[in-house]
C-alpha cells in the first residue's frame, strides 16, 4: 500500500525530530484517565507515525494511542499511577524515539470554572468564587489556584495571588473605583506526588466596581 | 528480602495517593472489627516484610490478592523504592476479569486485605 514514506524517505525520516511533549488529566471522564502527546515540531509529517506506551500499566504490557488531528491520545483506566512508562514514537513498528515519562508527574489539571465576584458594600470588599471539578477527584485533589485580574484598559497590568481554596476577597480600596475588571484563575498540582503544568485558563468574568473606593472618598 | 535500604517516604507517598484508595475499593463496606484478628508491625522493614507477605502470599480461603489492582500497584512501589527489589512475578497480561471470576470476595480475602491496611495505617504513622 502507499505509504506515507517511501524507500529513500526512510532516511530522511531518520532525520525528522521526533521530540515531542505530553500531559496526563487523571480521572477526566470517571476513573477514566487521559494521556496526551503531541510532537514538539508542528510541521512534522506525522503520517503513519504512532505512539505507544509501554511499563506503569494495570494488566497489559503495552498501549497505543488513538490519533486526531495533531494530537495523539489514550483514554484508560489502566495507568497503575506508580513508576516509570516508556513511550515511543513508532513508525511501521520501528521505534523512532523513545521517553521515559512518569503519568503523576506529568498533570495537567482540568481548567476552573464558573468564576463569580460578588460585591459586599457593607464590607467594602469583593468575593471571588470559582469551581474545579478536581474537588471531587480521588487523586490529584491538591491544587494551587492562581487568580490572575486587570483592570480591563490596562492591557498586561495583571495582578496575581495564588492559593488553595477557591475562595477569595479583594479589598475594595485596592481596586480603581467605577473600573470595568477581567478576572480568570487556572490550577497547578499542588502535592509532591502529583506534579505537572498549568491548566488551561478559566472562562473569564467581568465587573464593574463601584463609585466610591470604600473609604467614603470618590477619586 | 531484605526491605531495610528501601525507601520508605517514596513507598509512604504511593500508599498515601494511590495504594489506600485501592484497598479502600477492595474493602468497601467492610470494618476492621469485623474481624478478631490483629495484626502489628515493629518497623519499617518489618511492616513491609508482612506486607509482602499478606500481599503476595495465599492462605487458607484466599488463594492471593496478588493481581488485583492494589497488589500489582503494591508490587510497582515496591520495586520503584527498594533497590533489587524482584519480588514475587505477577503475569500482567493474565486478564482481571477471568481471575476475579474465579476468586470472589470471599471473607477470606476480605479479612486479610483489612490486616493489610492496618498494616499499610502501622508503616505510614512510623517516621
Amino acid at each position: 500500500g502507499e505509504s506515507g514514506y517511501a524507500e529513500n524517505d526512510f532516511d530522511d525520516a531518520e532525520l525528522d525530530d521526533y521530540s515531542f511533549s505530553c500531559y496526563s488529566q487523571l480521572e477526566v471522564d470517571g476513573l477514566q484517565h487521559l494521556l496526551t502527546c503531541m510532537f514538539d515540531d508542528s510541521d512534522i509529517n506525522s503520517t503513519n507515525l504512532e505512539f505507544e506506551i509501554c511499563g506503569a500499566l494495570l494488566d497489559v504490557d503495552c498501549l497505543n494511542f488513538n490519533k486526531l488531528q495533531e494530537r495523539y491520545f489514550l483514554k484508560t483506566k489502566k495507568f497503575l499511577l506508580i513508576g516509570d512508562s516508556k513511550i515511543c514514537v513508532k513508525l511501521e513498528k520501528k521505534n523512532m524515539t523513545c521517553r521515559k515519562v512518569n503519568i503523576v508527574k506529568i498533570v495537567k489539571p482540568e481548567a476552573p470554572f464558573d468564576v463569580r465576584v460578588v460585591y459586599r458594600e457593607g464590607a467594602n470588599d469583593f468575593v471571588v468564587t470559582f469551581n474545579t471539578s478536581h474537588l471531587q477527584k480521588k487523586y490529584v485533589k491538591v491544587l494551587i489556584h492562581e487568580v490572575a485580574y486587570r483592570q480591563e484598559k490596562n492591557e498586561n497590568n495583571w495582578m496575581r495571588v495564588n492559593l488553595t481554596s477557591t475562595k477569595l476577597t479583594l479589598l475594595q480600596r485596592k481596586l480603581q473605583p467605577n473600573a470595568m475588571y477581567e478576572i480568570k484563575v487556572r490550577s497547578i498540582p499542588y502535592a509532591n506526588y502529583f506534579e505537572g503544568f498549568w491548566s488551561e485558563w478559566s472562562p473569564s468574568f467581568h465587573f464593574r466596581t463601584p463609585e466610591t473606593n470604600g473609604t467614603g472618598e470618590t477619586d | 528480602y531484605n526491605f531495610t535500604d528501601c525507601d520508605f517516604k517514596k513507598i509512604k507517598e504511593s500508599y498515601r495517593n494511590i495504594i489506600y484508595q485501592e484497598l479502600n475499593n477492595y474493602t468497601k463496606g467492610t470494618k476492621a472489627i469485623d474481624f478478631d484478628h490483629f495484626v502489628y508491625c515493629e518497623d519499617q522493614p518489618d511492616c513491609l516484610s508482612k506486607i509482602q507477605s499478606l500481599t503476595f502470599e495465599g492462605r487458607p480461603g484466599c488463594a492471593a490478592p496478588a493481581r488485583e489492582a492494589f497488589a500489582v500497584r503494591t508490587h510497582a512501589a515496591l520495586a520503584a523504592a527498594c533497590p533489587g527489589y524482584r519480588g514475587p512475578q505477577i503475569n500482567n497480561t493474565q486478564t482481571m476479569r477471568k481471575i476475579r471470576k474465579r476468586q470472589i470476595k470471599r471473607k477470606e480475602c476480605l479479612e486479610q486485605v483489612t490486616y493489610l491496611k492496618e498494616l499499610w495505617q502501622r508503616l505510614s504513622r512510623i517516621s
